[in-house]
């Protein structure tokens, strides 16, 4: 886990090619403005602005630096919106139907296309077309992950709990989906500041495009209103010792959002440390709600562990746990607008291969 | 401009669509053919009305419908916009946003009409096509 750098995307972005207001120079720029370091541009149906990607690439006069643009496109169908990231080809988005969104999902998959679904419980037809997730796809192993938040300020938008609810049950269900944010960004008008963000784990110092798609392919992902949450789960020796090596350094028997380990493969439950923190300063001013606990949940929602979160970020909170839930995954609580809700959430660390 | 110097303008669709509400989420194939390239495709498209108007102070609610346009299996993009009247042009110098820059090449077109939400009892939509200038020349190229 600590080879992987968590970084502020957006993924959901829309341009003058559909229904935007920004160019493609104006969204690199005010990205960057914004603190973002990676863009996704999901244009509703037409990947024509990815065009203009690398010829924007060049600093843009006034920015102060320019980030990467991962090239996509929104299938804005009438029975649900597909985000489509890194497609070497175009898969025709007018033929998908109810009957036939496996295939259509298997073929976006053979065309090495990354694929979300875009806020899933929104209002649909006829107030937003499509925009309501009707599709009822088998294969929800070709779904690479689910815009579980949406819009500038997710937590106000019941839909979103839907959506997070919905989530987790497609967790518990086996299937390995990270979760995502979208401002599902069309200009100016949607206001700035409060924005929710989506952090991807980078490999490097830096985003890239295809570390963006890798760290969506393996669900090395998180949700925040603020800064980064993340955790690591390490193998725990039974009585409470951490496993050490012949140096008696901490073993390396630990995982990190996103990484897949066989531990429940070989034991009904296993004993497992935590360590979970906030990778920067909680931001103070209160809009973004107040950081208090860390909660580790398993399948089902069930609480298997808790710690408090300290704001100012950067300092790791350790606990244990005992489980035989496949999968963890953390959220960090806190006040918001005088109610207790999810401030951050991660992708699973899952703990079966199968 | 034509090898002639005239000016070169051929109408290459003009369909007109009575759509209601039971065309919503349902496509409307426009196929049209260039016998030889052309500088530039013209597309204009309209739908009316727009608006189903709210009952009651109710918001009146959107009819949406989009085209999108393809040269044989090559899809060179969509207009998702909302306007209900719109404009658009293809070149290989650059075309409107939402299409790529394509040389418009003699052969097989088809515009295809997306029908996402039709509320009103009657939706017209017209759409016509004008290939324009340098008929005869090579694809991409304007003749001086």
């Amino acid at each position: 886990m600590n080879d992987f750098r968590y970084l502020p995307c957006e993924l959901h972005c829309h341009s003058v090619h559909s229904d935007g207001a920004f160019t493609v120079a104006e969204l690199s720029r005010e990205g960057a403005e914004e603190g973002l370091e990676l863009l996704a541009l999901t244009d509703h149906n037409t990947d024509s602005g990815c065009d203009f990607i690398a010829r924007d690439s060049v600093p843009n006069e006034g920015a102060a630096r320019t980030i990467p643009i991962v090239p996509g496109i929104e299938w804005t169908t009438d029975y649900g919106h597909l985000l489509v990231l890194g497609a070497r080809r175009y898969v025709d988005w007018r033929t998908a139907t109810p009957a036939n969104i496996d295939r259509k999902l298997s073929e976006i998959r053979d065309a090495g296309g990354v694929c979300g679904i875009a806020h899933p419980f929104r209002e649909g037809f006829p107030v937003c077309c499509g925009c309501n997730f009707e599709f009822e796809p088998e294969r929800f192993d070709l779904v690479d992950y689910v815009e579980i938040w949406s819009e500038p300020d997710p937590l106000a938008m019941a839909y979103n709990a839907r959506s997070t609810a919905w989530w987790i049950s497609l967790l518990d269900g086996g299937f390995r989906i990270a979760a995502t944010y979208g401002r599902d960004w069309h200009g100016r008008r949607d206001g700035r500041g409060l924005a929710a963000r989506t952090y991807l784990g980078f490999r490097g110092a830096e985003a890239t495009v295809a570390g963006a798609l890798a760290a969506l392919r393996e669900g090395r992902s998180l949700v925040s209103m603020g800064s980064a949450a993340t955790f690591e789960a390490s193998l725990a020796e039974p009585g409470g010792a951490e496993p050490s090596g012949p140096s008696g350094q901490s073993s390396a028997v630990s995982a990190g959002i996103g990484d897949r380990v066989d531990w429940l493969d070989r034991a009904k439950a296993v004993d497992i440390a935590i360590r979970a923190r906030l990778e920067g300063p909680w931001p103070s001013d209160g809009t973004r709600g107040a950081a208090r606990s860390f909660a580790v949940l398993g399948r089902g929602g069930e609480l298997l562990w808790e710690g408090p979160a300290s704001p100012e970020g950067g300092t790791a909170v350790s606990g244990r746990l005992t489980c035989d839930s496949p999968y963890l995954r953390l959220e960090l609580r806190g006040d918001y607008r005088g109610e207790e809700r999810a401030l951050a959430l991660t992708s699973p660390i899952w703990l079966t291969k199968g | 401009m034509g090898r002639d110097g005239q000016v070169t303008e051929r109408t290459v669709l003009d369909a007109g669509l009575s759509l209601t509400p039971s065309s919503s989420r349902g496509l409307v194939e426009l196929p049209f053919a260039l016998d030889s390239p052309a500088e530039r495709l013209e597309i204009d498209f309209s739908y009316e009305p727009k608006f189903l108007e709210g009952r009651d102070g109710a918001s009146p609610i959107p009819n949406l419908v989009t085209i999108s346009l393809d040269y044989g299996e090559e899809y060179l993009g969509c207009a998702h916009r909302h306007a209900p009247v719109q404009r658009h042009s293809i070149s290989a110098g650059g075309s409107s946003p939402g299409f790529h820059a394509a040389a418009v090449r003699a052969g097989g077109y088809r515009l295809v009409v997306s029908a996402h939400c039709v509320v009103t009892p009657a939706c017209e939509v017209r759409v016509r096509v004008v290939a324009a200038g340098a008929a005869g020349a090579p694809a991409g190229e304007v003749p001086s």
